[in-house]
């Protein structure tokens, strides 16, 4: 049982990622490749260690998976460009201050297509829709600074379809109609507070129903009887900051939670003790931490999910309160 | 992974794919970081792939490729695609797509792109029955009833899947809402005028809601399907799926009907199993949607509210529209202690809206709040201490 966050370890843990070649579960992940790179990258800022891995080598990745054809990017050379991916490119790009390798029009032009009738956006041509990719495409627009290209009836309608995916316990799900999900609450709220419309939000209904994802071993679950896993620390937290309502989470049984899923000797967190860690748990673990104020983390905005300074200095900060941080020993 | 023998021979050995030159993923020295080789199968099989969409060849032989690439990675997103993308091209029949994806439905059944693929094939069968005027004997092979059936069987094993669920709610709004663009009647086999079109689907309705009745019955904690039977009841049929605006109309004789069941039912199962936060939330969601106070449930939720041994005299007589906690469960329920709050809580907040009543009457109904919230907080849901201690905080500030 350990009682504090390893950095060092995770750090080699997250340097090590690429190296693993040999390894078929590596190569059947290929769809995923960006997405790891954003979090591997994400999580090294917020312990403090952005330099950690290479930054030409990163952005000429991103750079390579860039999809002339559609004028985004796919999660990994001759892929297609996806929705998922290019939000991905661009929050890395961003915060390796290289936003200026994009092509921005025709990165606009990619996001914009792929909002529906219904006023969801679809995850590529291939016509998947879900509220996760509103949440990327207003993300990513809002980063490039073309957020005020979805206006009018466009933004009333992607509001409408989160409306009306809001369930009658003040949750959201993908879907209209489908069951409220921490992750998915995540991408409506945020969405929301991106396009200033939080008052769509039924705040005390859906900010209960968050804090009831807490189980007694101080762990989060995404929906009621399940199990908790370490990444709802960070989707229902983030939606918690956003709703200014952190504080009724019991954040020390939270704090231990998410550090007992540490790997003491190979580095990374895991979905829960005892299990295989990976990048995707260790960025949302390490995020949580960061929300619940652990001290020597750097802040993280829970909103785009990336080190809140930059997204300051970017003049994109929307209202949040996270747990105030604590001193270092 | 022994795979090749899933898969077949390698496609390099095979005399029917010399004509293509396979594309490896890392060119020889193309990159700093070096390729090393990882399953002979997996690399042949994705070379291959990447060459053909490379030449953009749409041909029967690519289906036996994707299928290949599929078995090997069920999350390998691009072959889903270009797979799908074949299939209209030549028209490939979609009978035995259809039961080929059934085969390969257990192991691939947390991946999105499995039921994405399902919803393409469906629509795809739509509009070919609709082109043929139903008379493509291939595409009838597929119905939303299949589909129905085949998510049940998913469900049994699965009960939980989020995809499966909402991919059921897809089928049904899509084929089964009276504002559906496609009529559920396209797959039938023999031909129906409107009003046996309406009785059918009304049908379709009164079988879900036995079906998520099953499921409830099998476990009555299944978050999932307590969220269904809102949108079998609430959602399906409503304007709320299909169009833009969302209207929560006045409620005539059927509705309030369906309202008066689910109340019922909801009140049966958290008599079953009291420590159900799903219950109790789908009670106050009904409540809310037909602007029923939640006071009207008083006598239901006192019982519950109380440990066993406590109940008052008056309990005893039968009420069937207030059925007891079972003598097994585990009291008192906090879900039932947070109810009855909550219900002071509100009444305290109308009595302050009419204006007409004075400040004792108000204080009085949250002083009867307050000591519920602090046993919450310090004994039966300590978890969310804060929580409770923030109601108790707000409601001082209102007494004072």
């Amino acid at each position: 049982m350990t009682s504090e966050l390893l950095i060092p370890l995770h750090v080699k843990y997250i340097q090590s990622l690429d190296n693993h070649k040999d390894d078929l579960a590596y190569h059947l992940t290929t769809h995923l490749r960006i997405n790891g790179i954003y979090w591997g990258l994400t999580s090294l800022c917020i312990m403090g260690h952005q330099d950690a891995l290479p930054r030409e080598e990163m952005i000429d990745f991103v750079m390579s998976c860039w999809d002339e054809k559609a004028g985004a990017f796919g999660p990994h050379p001759d892929h297609d460009a996806h929705l998922l991916s290019t939000l991905s490119a661009i929050q890395i790009l961003a915060t390796q201050k290289a936003l200026d390798r994009i092509d921005v029009k025709r990165v606009t032009d990619f996001l914009l297509s792929l909002q529906t009738a219904s006023g969801v956006f679809a995850g590529d041509r291939f016509g998947e829709t879900d509220t996760r990719f509103t949440y990327c495409a207003v993300n990513a627009l809002s980063l490039l600074g073309q957020l005020g290209k979805l206006e009018g009836d466009r933004k009333e309608r992607a509001i409408e379809h989160i409306k009306q995916c809001r369930n009658f316990d003040g949750g959201f799900g993908s879907s209209v109609g489908a069951e409220s999900h921490a992750g998915q609450i995540f991408v409506c709220v945020a969405a929301l507070a991106i396009l200033d419309r939080l008052e769509e939000v039924d705040v005390p209904t859906l900010a209960w129903w968050l804090s009831e994802r807490q189980l007694p071993n101080g762990g989060l679950n995404g929906r009621p009887e399940k199990l908790e896993d370490v990444c709802y620390s960070f989707w229902v937290l983030s939606a918690m900051a956003i709703l200014d309502k952190v504080t009724w989470i019991d954040a020390e049984k939270l704090t231990s939670f998410i550090l007992s899923a540490q790997d003491t000797e190979g580095g990374g967190i895991a979905d829960r003790p005892g299990d295989m860690v990976d990048v995707f748990h260790t960025h949302f673990g390490v995020a949580g931490l960061s929300l619940l104020g652990y001290p020597g983390l750097e802040d993280l905005d829970p909103v785009y999910c990336m080190p809140a300074k930059l997204i300051e200095e970017m003049g994109l900060r929307k209202q949040w309160t996270a747990l105030e941080r604590r001193k270092l020993p | 992974m022994a795979k090749t023998e899933e898969t077949g021979p390698l496609y390099a050995a095979r005399p029917e794919w010399k004509d293509i030159t396979p594309i490896p993923q890392y060119a020889e020295n193309a990159n700093p970081i070096a390729p090393i080789f990882y399953t002979e199968a997996y690399k042949d099989a994705t070379d291959y792939f990447r060459a053909v969409v490379k030449a953009g060849e749409l041909s029967p032989r690519v289906l036996e490729l994707t299928e290949s690439v599929i078995r090997l990675n069920p999350a390998h997103y691009s072959a889903w695609q270009y797979r799908y993308k074949v299939i209209v091209a030549i028209n490939s029949p979609l009978a035995p797509e259809h039961a080929l994806m059934n085969e390969l439905a257990t192991n691939h059944l947390k991946t999105y792109q499995v039921w994405h693929h399902r919803r393409l094939l469906l629509l795809l069968a739509a509009k070919r029955l609709s082109e043929s005027k139903g008379e493509d004997k291939d595409a009838i092979a597929l119905s939303p009833e299949t589909e129905l059936g085949f998510i049940a069987s998913v469900l049994k094993k699965d009960e939980k899947n989020y995809h499966t669920w909402a991919f059921r709610q897809w089928v049904l709004a899509t084929f089964f809402s009276p504002l559906s663009n496609l009529s559920s009647t396209l797959f039938s086999t023999s031909p129906m005028n409107e009003e046996e079109a309406s009785a059918y689907r009304l049908s379709m309705l009164d079988d879900e809601i036995a079906f998520v009745e099953s499921m409830l019955h099998a476990d009555i904690r299944n978050n999932s399907a307590w969220n269904h039977r809102f949108f079998i009841n609430f959602k399906l049929g409503t304007d709320v799926v299909m169009k833009s605006t969302h209207n929560v109309a006045e409620f005539d004789n059927e509705e309030k009907d369906i309202v008066g069941r689910e109340l019922s039912y909801t009140k049966e199962k958290i008599a079953l199993a009291p420590n159900n936060a799903s219950a109790w939330n789908y009670i106050r969601g009904v409540l809310e949607l037909a602007k029923i106070p939640f006071s009207s449930l008083t006598s239901f939720v006192l019982p519950y509210t109380r440990s066993h041994g406590q109940e008052a005299d008056d309990d005893q007589i039968i009420d069937l529209d207030n059925p007891l906690p079972s003598s097994s469960s585990d009291l008192p329920a906090p879900p039932a202690l947070e109810f009855l709050a909550d219900i002071y809580e509100r009444d305290a907040e109308t009595l302050r809206s009419a204006e007409q009543s004075e400040q004792a009457t108000v204080k009085e109904k949250l002083q009867k709040a307050i000591p519920i919230w602090r046993s919450l907080s310090e004994d039966h849901d300590v978890t969310r201490k804060k929580y409770w201690e923030h109601r108790i905080h707000i409601a001082q500030i209102t007494c004072s």
